[in-house]
């Protein structure tokens, strides 16, 4: 077992451990805190229980369409924003500032416009993907060496063809990072808008159980929601880096991996 | 980047933001769009500046930008703190990274029910909230700066013998500065989306609560200019960090 595997694992446990001493110590109020095999106790019994998976398909849903959504819209906008110097320069700025907008203000203009349903949420989770992949996507096609597609016009290449050979491998590793930034997003702009207003979902069930004070249960939920999103983003990882080994340019590196 | 603008771009821009204006406008006017969903953007920036000199919803926008600057200048100066200890010790760094990114690809603002329970419903779990939510970019992007400084400048520093101070001065920080800020505005956009979130959900503090008011009242007028001013503020916090990263970078 290497150190670092050593040191990990040593962390996790000594988190726990902390958890199910403060826990059970009655330092703090049991029903607020309550010791770590008590949450993993509620989350055996949550993953039994039939209406769970209702609220994870729900929020998987969800997530699932406004990311797809998201991404094809960043992906339209951010390719040909890359190829354009002035395009770029002129829309660059503007993107970096609405970016940094917290999407989940616009919430009660999807609930005017989309309803209370799933709708809304997937408007949500669609706008908090979009910018940091666009961005990213952009900033990508305009870091493709020009010589590249020159080399390709002069070989008589045609324009999809540039597109499919040139930016393509060029932008992926890249593309898909901005899509992991997007992903993260989106996950918790249409899990946030569930504990806002919803009638099913993780975000909505997490808020229900903290209103009925069921706190050991809502730790659980909470719990495994987190499970999910790691499992996503290392998978994501791997494809970054396996991505990255035939990148043109590539260095075989993931960010954070 | 390009960080100059010829000004001919900068009026483009303009005219672009006007446009889009006037064709809302005119979409509103003409009823493809429901006056009932969305403001006509000439009753919108004069219901602006009257809420901007209102002694009580400047209140409101002055607790989400104290809440919004209290949480980055925490996220800030520890992020960066332990990123760079992170770095100091390459053993505890490369154990730790993956555990911080990946705390940081989860939804830690859905743990906001636990911050209420312990600060109370006060703006002071927002800021923990908001400070913990942030610190984790910081603390990444920083390490990876400093681990990305050429070893040929540190070479250069050490052939010059520079005292550590002027190594961590003149070499490293300006070699790690663009990455560290990168990190820093990725904090902020996650302190900015916790605050305004955690406002909007549980109905305290600032602009976020006031925006879940009027939605809930359907004061429409109202609801848009609180979103605009949520805007404003981001726009204004986003613009300030990169004043400071030209600072840092002169």
């Amino acid at each position: 077992m290497n150190q670092s595997l050593k040191i990990q694992l040593g962390t996790i446990i000594l988190v726990l451990a902390l958890w199910e001493v403060l826990g059970r110590s009655g330092l703090i109020l049991r029903e607020i805190f309550p010791p770590f095999s008590e949450v993993m106790t509620s989350l055996v019994e949550l993953l039994a229980s039939n209406d769970m998976w209702l609220h994870i398909i729900v929020s998987a849903y969800e997530i699932g369409w406004g990311f797809a959504i998201g991404c094809a819209l960043a992906l339209l906008v951010g390719a040909p924003l890359g190829t354009s110097d002035y395009l770029y320069r002129l829309f660059d700025p503007l993107f970096y500032y609405l970016g940094a907008i917290p999407k989940i203000i616009l919430l009660p203009i999807f609930i005017l416009t989309l309803g209370v349903g799933v709708e809304s949420k997937i408007g949500i989770a669609a706008l908090s993907a979009f910018f940091p992949i666009a961005v990213n996507t952009a900033l990508a096609v305009r870091e493709v060496k020009p010589i590249f597609v020159r080399a390709a016009r002069s070989l008589g290449a045609s324009r999809g063809q540039i597109y499919s050979k040139i930016y393509l491998p060029s932008t992926f590793g890249a593309v898909l990072s901005g899509m992991r930034l997007g992903l993260g997003v989106a996950i918790t702009g249409a899990l946030l808008a569930e504990t806002s207003v919803a009638q099913a979902g993780l975000g909505f069930r997490a808020i229900e159980f903290y209103a009925q004070f069921r706190v050991a249960e809502m730790y659980a939920l909470i719990f495994l929601i987190f499970i999910f999103a790691l499992l996503l983003n290392a998978a994501l990882a791997r494809l970054i880096q396996w991505t990255n080994r035939y990148q043109i340019g590539g260095d075989g590196r993931a960010p954070f991996s | 980047m390009k960080r100059r603008k010829a000004p001919p771009l900068y009026l483009a821009r303009l005219l672009l933001v006007l446009t889009l204006l006037i064709l809302l406008e005119l979409a509103i006017r003409i009823g493809l769009i429901n006056r009932f969903f969305v403001v006509l953007p000439s009753e919108l920036i004069p219901q602006v500046l009257r809420d901007l000199v209102d002694r009580e919803f400047l209140t409101l926008v002055g607790i989400t930008f104290y809440e919004t600057a209290a949480a980055f200048l925490f996220a800030s100066v520890v992020g960066v703190g332990i990123g760079y200890l992170l770095w100091r010790s390459r053993r505890l760094g490369v154990a730790y990274e993956p555990l911080i990114a990946g705390l940081f690809a989860s939804p830690i603002i859905l743990l906001y029910p636990i911050f209420l329970v312990i600060f109370g419903r006060t703006p002071l779990a927002i800021i923990a909230q908001g400070a913990i939510f942030g610190v984790l970019p910081v603390i990444l992007f920083t390490r990876q700066a400093f681990a990305g400084v050429s070893p040929t400048l540190l070479k250069v520093a050490a052939s010059m013998n520079l005292s550590t101070r002027d190594r961590f001065r003149y070499i490293l920080l300006p070699a790690a500065a663009p990455t560290i800020f990168t990190g820093l505005r990725l904090g902020l956009t996650y302190i900015l989306i916790g605050v305004v979130a955690m406002e909007y959900i549980v109905q305290i503090g600032g602009l976020g609560k006031l925006v879940a008011e009027t939605s809930l009242r359907l004061s429409t007028d109202e609801l848009y200019s609180g979103i605009t001013l949520v805007v404003a503020i981001s726009v204004l916090f986003i613009y300030l960090t990169q004043r400071v990263e030209n600072a840092v970078r002169r």
